[in-house]
């Protein structure tokens, strides 16, 4: 059990984000939220209206002042593709971001009036520190040069659980409350919520679970069950998440195959309280072997496999 | 008690707790002798339930969907072929209800009263037959759960009575690797002895007795407990509004800490925005700081398994390779999140998640893990204002 499979490896993907999220929850110390901030959007599309840049930040926080916008990662390795995420979020202004933010309707839910007098990029790794950094820094040229790139577009941060979420390299753009909150630190809880079961990628195995999770229980409140097509799901999780009709029919066959729904026509699904156990079991199924393994074995898994399933 | 539905027609909470409190109402001989709290004899008791869809006038129809649905357990099912029933609407918010039970031929009692969300039982019969009649009923009806304090809620709440001593009390330990589980019941006690039992036993308190003065003597004598029962069991004559004032307060302070405790007001939901969506809520109950000062995930879930999560009304899924479980609870529907950071547990909302399975959750682990947790809860909106 120690050999982390994909499906942990997606888990600490979601683990992650939901951490972050915390920060704005009454378990965190200080609550950013006892302190005005709120998460108005998460995994937003921010189309600069002038130039065809589109950031895509995980988390937007928004205190009615700053609007930062956090790039949330689950290991410490600073890759050059998140240079390029930063660069497209610096790249927002602060008309962009209010724009933003109007279609997000805070004024409404928020009664914040919308007004932005800074855009924070932040990017936070987890579990990365100082000491770290600097024997890094020292050790590799390539590291020396990426951190300096990236930290001339977003301030880097880190956070851990149980631990603190907080800056370790580069400068805020302003001085206002949300930045001085987050240079002085945020105690995170060491098992936060799951509220966000979501990956980048949105791979099989967190597909699975986000739909275990979602129409397994929503089907709790039917005596009769719940169905779902093939498409409902899609659109769900669109457009911030591509995801593609075929990775849904097989995460659908993996379903139908431990018993967590049934099939009633082509692409679509019943769920009933009765199979609840078997939705219960998905998490730990997909935690312990990728879905495919599962469908097809993992010895011949194969090219012609692939076909035959088409 | 011999009622009938015009006493209590277009009568306020107050005047029916008036007209009950007749029952116990004693002599100054009386009160003297019933100082020794000794003897079967009657008490008014009031059950605090919250109500989620039951209705005055209701009854009936909740006995026939407990007679007639799959899903019930044979406890349920029995109970109901056992006993039965009928309900006489008073008024809008009260009704008499009457509980038979032919193979022993008896007939019991009981007013129920609704205000503002909850589901008040009064009755003066006698505790065994409370047990086997109205404290079965809330039970097993789905939409009704009595209310819980912790132990701390419960001193808070008692000591805040005007003019009042604590004179008796039961007091639980019970953990989990420990030789033994103690019960310690305190009559007759004096000022600190409930800090003296809680200090030396770890035992937290789970009924506290009370005798209250109007100036100068001993008036009213009560007592309240952890699971949603108040009992009043002697007013002196002349006493009877004081009584019906430390009533009203006891209810409204009960409510109020149970809302405080369980009650999700932020329950996560998703709402889709134009580009992005939200997920707005948050609420977390937590039992943190136990006796034991450390367990490990392994020993938690175990623990939970084998005295929370056994039984009917469970079941659940491991998360988080270990770190956290998912519970369907199967009698009110609902799923919820416990998030092991060991020893404590927290108790994280879903979106479907009420007061009723957060309720009923940490009573069990107060009754059968571990008695010296410490309740509290967190919530906040996370999206909006």
């Amino acid at each position: 059990m120690d050999e982390v499979t994909e499906g942990i490896r997606q888990r600490r993907e979601v683990n992650a984000y939901n951490l972050f999220y915390s920060a704005v929850t009454a378990r965190a110390t200080p609550s950013l939220y006892n302190h005005g901030v709120r998460i108005p959007m998460l995994f937003p599309e921010i189309e600069d209206r002038t130039s065809d840049i589109t950031a895509e930040p995980d988390f937007v926080l928004y205190d009615g002042e700053t609007c930062v916008l956090a790039e949330i990662k689950s290991g410490h390795n600073i890759e050059g593709r998140h240079i390029k995420q930063m660069r497209e979020c610096a790249g927002v202004d602060i008309e962009t971001a209010e724009a933003a933010l109007k279609d997000a309707q805070v004024q409404d839910r928020m009664g914040y009036t919308g007004t932005v007098t800074a855009v924070e990029p932040a990017i936070v790794y987890q579990d990365l520190d100082e000491v770290y950094i600097e024997e890094a820094a020292t050790e590799s040229t390539q590291f020396r040069d990426r951190l300096e790139e990236l930290t001339s577009y977003a301030v880097l941060m880190t956070q851990d659980y149980g631990d603190q979420l907080r800056p370790l390299r580069g400068e805020f753009n302003k001085s206002g409350n949300l930045q001085s909150l987050l240079r002085r630190g945020i105690q995170l809880p060491q098992n936060p919520p799951d509220q966000i079961m979501l990956t980048e990628g949105m791979e099989h195995e967190i597909l699975a679970i986000a739909i275990a999770d979602v129409w397994g229980e929503k089907a709790l409140d039917y005596a009769d069950g719940l169905e779902v097509s093939r498409t409902e799901v899609r659109d769900y999780f669109s457009p911030q998440h591509n995801v593609r009709l075929t990775d849904l029919d097989l995460v659908f066959d993996f379903l139908v195959e431990i018993g967590a729904c049934e099939q009633v026509e082509n692409h679509a699904y019943r769920f009933t309280r009765d199979r609840f156990d078997a939705v219960l079991d998905v998490e730990p199924q997909v935690l312990s072997e990728p879905v495919e393994d599962y469908l097809h074995g993992t010895e011949q898994m194969s090219l012609t496999d692939d076909f035959e399933n088409e | 008690m011999d009622l009938s539905p015009s006493d209590f027609e277009d009568k306020t909470t107050r005047e029916v707790l008036h007209e009950l409190i007749q029952y116990v109402v004693t002599t100054d001989e009386e009160m003297q002798e019933k100082t020794t709290r000794s003897g079967s004899r009657t008490d008014l008791n009031i059950y605090l339930c919250d109500k989620q869809g039951f209705e005055i006038g209701e009854l009936d129809s909740w006995i026939t969907r407990l007679a007639e649905e799959d899903s019930v357990t044979s406890y349920a099912e029995s109970y109901v072929a056992d006993h039965t029933f009928s309900e006489s609407v008073a008024d809008n918010d009260i009704s008499l209800v009457t509980i038979k039970t032919p193979a022993k031929n008896r007939t019991d009692e009981f007013v129920f009263v609704t205000n503002d969300g909850y589901l008040w039982v009064l009755t003066t019969v006698h505790s065994d037959w409370r047990k086997k009649t109205i404290e079965n009923l809330l039970g097993y009806l789905p939409c009704v759960e009595r209310l819980y304090l912790s132990a701390d809620n419960l001193e808070e709440l008692t000591d805040g009575i005007q003019d009042s001593r604590v004179s008796g009390f039961t007091a639980k330990y019970h953990a989990p690797n420990r030789e033994r589980d103690a019960t310690l019941m305190f009559s007759g006690a004096e000022e600190d002895d409930l800090e003296k039992a809680e200090e030396t036993f770890d035992a937290k308190p789970t009924r506290i007795e009370f005798d209250q003065t109007n100036s100068p003597s001993t008036a009213i004598q009560g007592s309240n407990t952890s699971k949603g029962r108040l009992t009043m069991r002697s007013v002196r004559r002349g006493s009877e509004a004081k009584a019906v004032n430390t009533l009203l307060g006891l209810t409204e302070g009960y409510q109020e800490l149970d809302r405080q405790n369980f009650e999700v007001e932020h329950s996560p939901q998703r709402r889709e925005l134009d580009n992005g969506f939200t997920i707005d809520g948050f609420t977390a109950v937590e039992l943190t700081d136990p006796d034991r000062s450390s367990a490990t995930n392994e020993e938690l879930i175990s623990d939970l398994e084998e005295n929370v999560l056994n039984g009917n009304q469970y079941r659940y899924g491991i998360r988080d390779s270990g770190r956290k479980i998912r519970v369907y609870d199967t009698d009110h529907q609902e799923t919820f999140d416990i998030a092991l950071e060991p020893p404590n547990l927290i108790l994280y909302a879903r979106e479907t998640t009420t007061a009723l399975s957060f309720r009923s959750f940490v009573r069990d682990v107060y009754d059968e893990l571990d008695s010296t947790y410490s309740l509290s809860k967190s919530d906040n909106p996370v999206a909006i204002q």
